[in-house]
Formats: structure tokens, C-alpha cells, sequence
């Protein structure tokens, strides 16, 4: 099996990083090796752009298309794929844009990039059963605080340093975009979650931010609230309790571990 | 176990490969076609993709054709990715599950597209093995698809036919003969298409699958994005002939056409299945 | 704890009284949203009908352009758009 093995890894090798392969290895009777070899390089290459460009739509026209181009090819060059479903590649664009010398200027593309991927994974993200209320019935007031709630699987919740949901929004119709944003306005609290099969985008108070932010984490509700309140007096946990389940960001809870 | 088919198998008609610019006309026109078939892994998770495909589903038999399991790859099996076909499955219901004959990962990294390997006893071994792993986790047979590839390796010790019959025999799979790549490999490499014909086990055939390549560059390139050409409507002539009539699938993935042109070459297919 | 104790209880007990449809928004809840686009699935088994610039070994040398290059998109709208905060111009 070794042979095997070598043989499939200096092919992926050759695809990957244009490693030559050993004479003989291949039988190519029409044309050059190199152009058949050259079809997969392509292949590899294409559909990891595409991927991007799928998941990074305003991205790629916030830095116009030729550059996202090069962009991809450097960040497919740092970034292997470790799935055989693409829907699951580029994840880590917003960490690759802090480091990328070209767009060092562009300061706010990493925050766009979180966005982005958010609203990928969330469009990507299984279904969950609703909320079942009359289980929250059966549980004792006692242990409400020890009660550990889980988000819908799609959610993620962003604190950005820039007005990244404008310029979002302003790109997705761009006949009738508002490009009137003040990139130093300030940055978002936002939710991206899925409801109702679309995606959202959504602009939440801080407070319930920092309170979904814990329970994700996996903190019970008791100490998620307290450190919510001391941090944000005005929070109101049952509005945002009762607000959350109804917009089906709260699916679910644990009972905590006897 | 392992001879089940899946729920129900497809009916011996022609049917088109549904992409997403055709998932509203679908629905709304609801428009004849005998079948339909889709990528497996973009309905994997929840929402839009997998609302969409179990409305299709409703309407017509749906075949799940899986691009990424990677049956030949060196590294096991991603378990996660099998769990989510599981998932579909049992959502979905299909009449027919297909894989194709190649890998895509090694040592951690994958390459997103379908690579040949060499045909050697080894490797049919472990392809057999994994071939068993998906039909044990799903709970009925997959139809396994020859390849389109440009490049063949000379340590091969067996060709991809019996390659195919052997594993047939190893694991009760079934076959999906894409009579497309067969010629894009003539083409290329000069494989020798009708003894692939009669090199395969004509019973294990559960579907054809007919596209259109692109010469580029000297190569002819497997891209899914044109007619059928006529060299293989004579292959799939010849393949009715001496296989059989077997639900036939309509592929189309790059530049595509409206659906008026896909059921325009579905009914070629058809016209060509009935003939007497 | 006690007081947080009493919060729960009375949001969770409101809550199973009046069920989800009684849900009234709060000033802070009341949120913006944006929509966006479907997504077409990535996953496919054709070949890559475009030219993507690899054939040769192409991976870190051999392309000057990657050094010259700059973004040429909606990002020259955005008001500040090409300024660091604080108006440092791109380092060279």
C-alpha cells in the first residue's frame, strides 16, 4: 500500500505546488504530460476561486474582480482545503486579510470578511426542531439558573470595528447602492442567523450581544445574566429571553450535569 | 444488505441533472421530466438547499450523485461527511445513490475535484473496503461511476473496467456508466471504449450519464457545458445495444442552458432509448 | 444570586404563561435587518471550463503583477475609503 500512497501524494503534490513528477509515472500517449497535469492544476485552482468568490461576494466587489483574483490565488497557496465538500472552504479569509500586504489600507476587510463567512455558514448550516416550550415547563424555577441554552446552529454573533453591515447591504444591489457610509462611524453588534430558510443580518443591542455571546460559550443563564447586567444595567433578560426564542436564536437547553 | 437497491430505483427514462437556475422554473412550471439528479454534498446541512430539493422531491424521483466521499483516497473516510449523506438520505428518500471512482484527500489535504489512481490489487482492496463502509452506513447499495482523467498511471495493473467488475463482485455495488467519460478517455488516452462496454457486468448497470466536453489545448476537457456530441450518441447507441436501457441522465454544469434545451436532449436520449 | 434567582423565574415564568406569540418588543430589540442573495451550490463533477493561470509551476514566483497590484473596486466609493483611520496613507 506505501507505493500506493507516494504515488497519490506526489500527484497531489504536482497539482498543488507544480512538483515534477518521476519519468515513467504517467502514461500521457495524446499531448504533453505537463497539459494533462495542467487540467487538474486548473481544476484545483478554479473551483477553490470560485468557492471564494461564492462565499465572498462583496469582497470580490469591494476589491474589484481581477484583484480578488490574485487575492484567492495567495490565499489558496497559504490555505489547503481539508474537506470534500467546498462549502466548507475559506473560513479563515478575515485572518489571512490582516496579514495580506496589498490591502493593509483597507482596514476594514477583515470585519467584512467575518461577515461574509457568517452569512456562508449560515446558509450552510443544518436545520434544528423548534423550540419546545412545554419542556421548559418541566423544569424546576431552582435549576433555571444552572439551565445551558443552545443558539440555533447557523448563528454567529460579530462585534466589528467598522459599519460593515452598510456596506454590506449597499452591495447587494449595487444599481441602487447607497455608498454614502463613513467607514469611521463606528462598528456593529451584529447577529447572522437564519430564519425562515434566508439569512439575516442583524443590528442587536450590546447587551443582548454579550448575553447570546455567553450562552453560546456554554455558560449557564444564571451567570450569563449576571455578568450581562453588571456590565449593561439596563438589560432586561426576560424580554430578551422570550425575544430570542421567538426569533428561533434559542432552540434548545441542557439541564446542567447532576 | 448489500444488494438492495435504494428505496426504490429510478425509472428507465431520461432525466436532467437539476441546477440551482432552474430550481424556480422547476417548482413553479413543474414541467415533465423523468427524473432528476443532484450533487449530494450542496443539499449537506439545512435551509434553502435541502427545503428546495425536498419540494423537488415530491414532484419527481430524485437521484443523489456525490462528488466529494473520495472512495479511493489514502486517508479513511471523513465520518463527518458520511453522516451528512446519511442525513440527506433519510431526508430525501432517493431512488439512487451514486459515488464516483476516485479520491481527493491525502494526508490531510484535499483536492476538490475527482483524480484517477493507478488500478492496482492493493488498491482495489481498499476501495472495496470503503465502498462496504458507505452501502453498511447508508443501508443499501451506491452505483459507482467510471471517470473522465487525463493523464493514466503506468503502474496500473488492471483496467478501469475490471477494476469496476472486480469491486461489483467484492462489494454488490452497482455501476452508473458515464458513456461521456469514456469517450473524453478515447479521446485523450486512448482507451479502448467498447471493450469498456463489454467489460463491465451489464447487470450491475443502474444508469447512464451523457454531457458535453470542450477541446482545450489539445485535451478534451470534461466541462458539462455543451451538447452532447454525436460520437457519443453513437457510443450510447451501441451501449443500449449490447448493455441495455437504463435511466440516462442529461449533464449539464458550466454556461448553462435554458431548461427547454436540457428536456430538448433528454428526449434525444428518449428517442434513442425506444427505438426498437 | 437570590435577585438573579427572581429575574429567571419571573422571565421564564411570563414566558410559559404567555407563550411565544406575546412577545412584545422591547426598544433595544427592535432590530435592522439586511437581506441578502441564494447561494449556488460549489460542489460539482465538471472540469473548470476557465483559465485560472496555473499551468505552469505558478505558485510563488513567476507572477509580477502580485506585487503591483491593487484593488480596483467599490472599495474607492466608501467615504474614508483609501485613508487608515486617522488619514495614514498606505504604507509603500
Amino acid at each position: 500500500m506505501n507505493n500506493w500512497d507516494e504515488t497519490l501524494a506526489h500527484f497531489s503534490a504536482a497539482i498543488r505546488t507544480g512538483a515534477v513528477l518521476a519519468p515513467g509515472a504517467l502514461n500521457c500517449p495524446h499531448y504533453a504530460e505537463e497539459r494533462g497535469i495542467g487540467v487538474y492544476r486548473n481544476n484545483f485552482r478554479g473551483n477553490l476561486h470560485d468557492t471564494l468568490a461564492s462565499a465572498y461576494p462583496v469582497l470580490r466587489q469591494l476589491v474589484g474582480e481581477d484583484f480578488f483574483r490574485l487575492l484567492a490565488k495567495r490565499f489558496i497557496e497559504q490555505q489547503a482545503s481539508r474537506s470534500g465538500n467546498l462549502h466548507r472552504y475559506g473560513g479563515e479569509m478575515a485572518e489571512f486579510l490582516t496579514h495580506f500586504e496589498n490591502t493593509q489600507h483597507l482596514v476594514y476587510l477583515p470585519d467584512m470578511a467575518r461577515l461574509e463567512w457568517a452569512y456562508h455558514r449560515a446558509y450552510f448550516a443544518d436545520d434544528v426542531p423548534s423550540f419546545d416550550l412545554p419542556r421548559l415547563a418541566n423544569i424546576a424555577p431552582d435549576a433555571y439558573a444552572g439551565l445551558r441554552w443552545q443558539l440555533h446552529p447557523s448563528c454567529t454573533l460579530l462585534t466589528t470595528a467598522y459599519p460593515v453591515a452598510a456596506i454590506w447591504q449597499a452591495h447587494q444591489e449595487i444599481e441602487a447602492a447607497d455608498f454614502n457610509i463613513d467607514l469611521l462611524s463606528g462598528g456593529d453588534s451584529l447577529l447572522v442567523y437564519r430564519k425562515d430558510l434566508s439569512v439575516d443580518i442583524v443590528r442587536i443591542a450590546p447587551a443582548s450581544l454579550h448575553w447570546l455571546a455567553q450562552l453560546q460559550q456554554g455558560t449557564g443563564m444564571g451567570d450569563a445574566t449576571e455578568t450581562t447586567s453588571s456590565a449593561h444595567p439596563d438589560f432586561d433578560v426576560a424580554t430578551t429571553l422570550q425575544h430570542w426564542i421567538a426569533q428561533g436564536v434559542l432552540v434548545n437547553f441542557l439541564r446542567p450535569s447532576p | 444488505m448489500m444488494n438492495t437497491p435504494a428505496s426504490h430505483s429510478l425509472p428507465v427514462v431520461a432525466g436532467i441533472g437539476l441546477r440551482a437556475p432552474h430550481y424556480a422554473e422547476v417548482l413553479e412550471r413543474r414541467p415533465p421530466l423523468g427524473w432528476i439528479e443532484v450533487h449530494s454534498e450542496n443539499f449537506f446541512g439545512g435551509g434553502a438547499p435541502l427545503h428546495t430539493l425536498l419540494q423537488v422531491a415530491q414532484q419527481y424521483p430524485v437521484s443523489l450523485h456525490g462528488v466529494g466521499m473520495g472512495l479511493a483516497s489514502p486517508d479513511p473516510l471523513d465520518p463527518g461527511h458520511l453522516r451528512e449523506l446519511r442525513q440527506l438520505c433519510d431526508a430525501v428518500n432517493p431512488s439512487s445513490v451514486s459515488e464516483h471512482l476516485c479520491w481527493n484527500t491525502a494526508g490531510g489535504i484535499a483536492i476538490n475535484d475527482l483524480l484517477p489512481f493507478p488500478y492496482t490489487r492493493d488498491a482495489l482492496s481498499h476501495v472495496a473496503a470503503r465502498v462496504r463502509q458507505v452501502q453498511d452506513v447508508l443501508g443499501h447499495q451506491i452505483l459507482i461511476e467510471n471517470l473522465s482523467y487525463y493523464v493514466a498511471f503506468n503502474n496500473s495493473e488492471m483496467r478501469e473496467e475490471e477494476f469496476l467488475t472486480e469491486l461489483v463482485a467484492r462489494t454488490g455495488c452497482g455501476l452508473l456508466f458515464d458513456v461521456n467519460n469514456i469517450y473524453v478517455n478515447t479521446v485523450n488516452l486512448g482507451v479502448d471504449a467498447k471493450a469498456f462496454v463489454h467489460g463491465i457486468p451489464a447487470a450491475a448497470v443502474g444508469e447512464y450519464h451523457l454531457a458535453g466536453a470542450s477541446m482545450m489545448g489539445g485535451c478534451l476537457v470534461d466541462t458539462h457545458s455543451a451538447r452532447v456530441f454525436d460520437e457519443v450518441w453513437a457510443l450510447y447507441e451501441y451501449t443500449l445495444q449490447h448493455i441495455g436501457k437504463r435511466p440516462t441522465l442529461i449533464e449539464w454544469d458550466v454556461d448553462i442552458p435554458a431548461l427547454a434545451v436540457l428536456q430538448g436532449e433528454a428526449q434525444k436520449a428518449q428517442h434513442r432509448m425506444d427505438a426498437p | 444570586m437570590s435577585n438573579t434567582h427572581n429575574l429567571l423565574s419571573a422571565a421564564i415564568g411570563s414566558l410559559l404563561v404567555m407563550g411565544l406569540a406575546g412577545n412584545v418588543m422591547a426598544a433595544d430589540m427592535q432590530t435592522e435587518k439586511c437581506f441578502g442573495v441564494a447561494k449556488a451550490g460549489k460542489n460539482d463533477c465538471a472540469s473548470n471550463k476557465s483559465a485560472h493561470a496555473c499551468a505552469g509551476q505558478a505558485t510563488m514566483n513567476g507572477d509580477p503583477h502580485d506585487f503591483v497590484a491593487v484593488p480596483k473596486g467599490t472599495c474607492d466609493k466608501l467615504a474614508n475609503g483609501s485613508t487608515m483611520p486617522g488619514g495614514a496613507m498606505m504604507k509603500k
